[in-house]
């Protein structure tokens, strides 16, 4: 009788035991974080078509020396060693011909865009001019986010060409090609 | 119009109609090492062409110079005093990168034998280069390329130099109405990079501890500043608060501490 007990209590020992120790297992998680940089613009060229401005009546000018264009700025950003928001995008202009004044103004993405998104400098907020060689913050304290990739995704930059002065040399540059991408270009960097 | 024009006018549109170029650093925009002098190092960098098009991408070396109040100051290579440009040597300038196609580039450093200086730093341009070339004959138009580049900072300790560690000092510190926040900015004035993350605990007049904050971690190059921001929970209501900040750096495991009291309106 003693021997039963002492099996059954054995067995009894051994169920809980066994019991317990399914009770406590645990499963360990490994969860890897990518760190990423994208920087992506919806067009590479800005083009600012005067070709309708032709005068109609002779003796006028070549009609509106102002003209605008848009495009988006595309960001995803992740970065596993340096997660607090000092991510940053600069801009810097080279080439632009003396006679032309080009602004920009930066508009914040929209619903698709999530998470640290960073601020627009207040400079940008509304057109501001842009010079030759001087790079400039745009968007500061920019985190882990991402603005979507659709077309109309992103920040939003808006850009205003005005030409100065009474034009005839920019014009005469313009119609000749000397004016146009090849010397005039402007570079977005993202750094942190 | 040809078959051929036909084709090749649709090849264009593929590759310049509404794709954009989509390149992706697939690392972090620090790359920070410590080495002795005479040693060789090497630093990956990975890249992806997230976009179903082509893309040129260039290589090219800055040096830069931390400022508080401008951020990154790019230089010519060569320029600034702790440059560490001429030890790089780059696999290539340019590469191009074939729709959805995936690269590493490797940085091979050599520092000098006789490189005596405590940290050094250089910056990788990974730029992204516009693929316009027409020009639209007959009309008035003006053209203006964009690019976009990745600043990959290359950042030297040397392992050689007992003085080669951080020094954190608190320069400034504000109280954020709009977002209720406390915002910190520290200055590194030591001879090393590192990262670090703050503790900071709210102390309020009965000395009573009513909130503690661990802050995120960052990069902190020597002459960088860096913002340290701790959203508070609490409604400040013009009280007198002590601050109590401990900042603790990753690499030199070293700890910076200050108190600081404010009223908070």
């Amino acid at each position: 009788m003693k021997k039963i007990l002492l099996t059954a209590a054995l067995i009894g020992f051994t169920i809980s035991a066994s019991a317990q120790l399914s009770a406590t297992a645990t499963q360990q998680l490994d969860i890897i974080i990518p760190t990423y940089s994208g920087i992506a613009l919806e067009t590479e060229k800005l083009t600012f078509d005067f070709t309708a401005d032709a005068p109609t009546v002779a003796g006028n000018n070549l009609g509106s020396a102002q003209k605008t264009a848009s495009t988006y700025m595309k960001i995803s950003n992740m970065d596993q060693y340096d997660d607090a928001a000092n991510t940053k995008i600069s801009l810097q202009m080279s080439g632009l011909r003396d006679g032309l004044d080009l602004k920009l103004q930066v508009v914040a993405p929209g619903s698709n865009a999530k998470g640290d998104l960073g601020d627009i400098e207040s400079d940008y907020a509304s057109l501001f001019s842009l010079t030759n060689s001087t790079a400039d913050d745009i968007i500061t304290g920019i985190g882990t986010c991402y603005t979507g990739s659709a077309a109309s995704d992103g920040y939003q930059l808006n850009y205003q060409l005005d030409v100065t002065g009474d034009g005839t040399d920019i014009w005469e540059d313009i119609a000749d090609g000397l004016a146009n991408s090849v010397t005039t270009q402007i570079v977005y960097t993202i750094a942190n | 119009m040809t078959m051929q024009k036909v084709i090749l006018t649709l090849s264009f549109a593929l590759l310049f109609g509404n794709t954009f170029a989509q390149i992706i650093v697939t690392n972090s925009l620090n790359q920070a090492f410590v080495a002795a002098p005479g040693e060789i190092r090497f630093v990956d960098i990975s890249l992806q062409n997230t976009s179903p098009a082509s893309s040129k991408v260039k290589f090219s070396l800055s040096d830069y110079e931390n400022s508080c109040s401008q951020g990154y100051v790019y230089k010519d290579v060569g320029s600034t005093l702790n440059s560490i440009a001429s030890w790089i040597s780059l696999e290539d300038n340019e590469i191009i990168l074939l729709g959805k196609e995936k690269a590493t580039i490797r940085i091979k450093i050599e520092i000098p034998s006789n490189a005596d200086q405590s940290h050094g730093h250089a910056c990788l341009f990974v730029t992204n280069e516009p693929v316009i070339n027409e020009i639209n004959e007959g009309k008035v138009v003006l053209n203006i390329g964009m690019s976009t580049r990745f600043a990959v900072n290359l950042l030297y300790n040397n392992s050689t130099v007992e003085i080669s560690k951080p020094d954190l000092q608190v320069q400034n510190i504000s109280f954020n109405q709009k977002s209720n926040s406390l915002e910190a900015q520290y200055v590194n004035i030591g001879r090393a990079s590192d990262r670090f993350s703050c503790k900071i605990e709210v102390v309020d007049t009965s000395g009573a501890v009513i909130q503690t904050i661990n802050t995120r971690q960052q990069v902190i190059q020597p002459e960088q500043c860096r913002i340290v921001e701790a959203p508070l929970n609490f409604d400040p209501n013009d009280q007198l608060y002590t601050f109590i900040l401990v900042a603790r750096t990753e690499i030199s495991s070293d700890l910076f501490g200050i108190a600081h009291e404010m009223t908070l309106k």
